[in-house]
């Protein structure tokens, strides 16, 4: 399957029903074999720290931890904004599996080669 | 072919999942058995009769057979040859 989708989250636990779906339709694209990342910024990268999602379970979806877990065993990649998590003095020895610090270049690289990109 | 004349060689029951959880689902499914096997799969989530087909696309397994079945909710997918 050609094709990239590149899939921004701006939210943590402010706003669970935003950051769940955008794991949803995450794990939707990468299991149907589309090249996809996760790209966590300003409130999103709090996601990136391990146990963090633990908490998150919105109504009439799976637990956001597992749908994190899930995405990573598809073959997703998440990508967490560097500033951001600066920012929120997050640290590196905590992020989930599968997760990497990146700046502005990486998810625009990917997005003028061609990925499609919906913000959750 | 017929349905009726398929011998699927494995069976899963998703019940109500969709969306992502059903295209994990599947995915799991298909990495369990081997090319040119049929997977058997039961999904009643009401958007599952456009979204198999579309990963079956996307994916470049053959969709069979479905929605089928008494109930109209059974899909017979055949893996594709790697």
């Amino acid at each position: 399957m050609a094709g990239k989708l590149l899939v921004s989250v701006t939210n943590a636990d402010n706003d669970p029903d935003r950051a769940t779906v955008g794991f949803v339709v995450a794990n939707a694209s990468a299991a149907s074999g589309v090249e996809t990342s996760v790209f966590l910024s300003t409130e999103g990268v709090r996601l990136s720290q391990r146990g963090y999602a633990n908490d998150i379970h919105e109504d009439g979806f799976a637990p956001l931890a597992e749908l994190m877990e899930s995405f990573v065993e598809a073959e997703g990649t998440i990508l967490v904004c560097s500033p951001c998590f600066k920012k929120r003095d997050l640290s590196e020895d905590e992020l989930v599996e599968g997760a990497k610090i990146v700046g502005g270049a990486v998810p625009v690289e990917l997005m003028v080669n061609g990925a499609s990109c919906i913000t959750y | 072919m017929e349905p009726g004349e398929l011998t699927p060689t494995f069976f899963a029951d998703v019940e109500e999942m969709g969306c992502g959880s059903l295209m994990v689902a599947l995915m799991r499914a298909m990495r369990g058995i081997g090319g040119g096997e049929v997977l058997q799969i039961r999904a009643v989530d009401p958007g599952a009769r456009h979204d198999i087909p579309s990963w079956c696309r996307m994916t470049g397994h053959r969709l069979l057979h479905g929605p089928c079945g008494a109930t109209g909710d059974e899909y017979l997918i055949r893996k594709r040859e790697d």
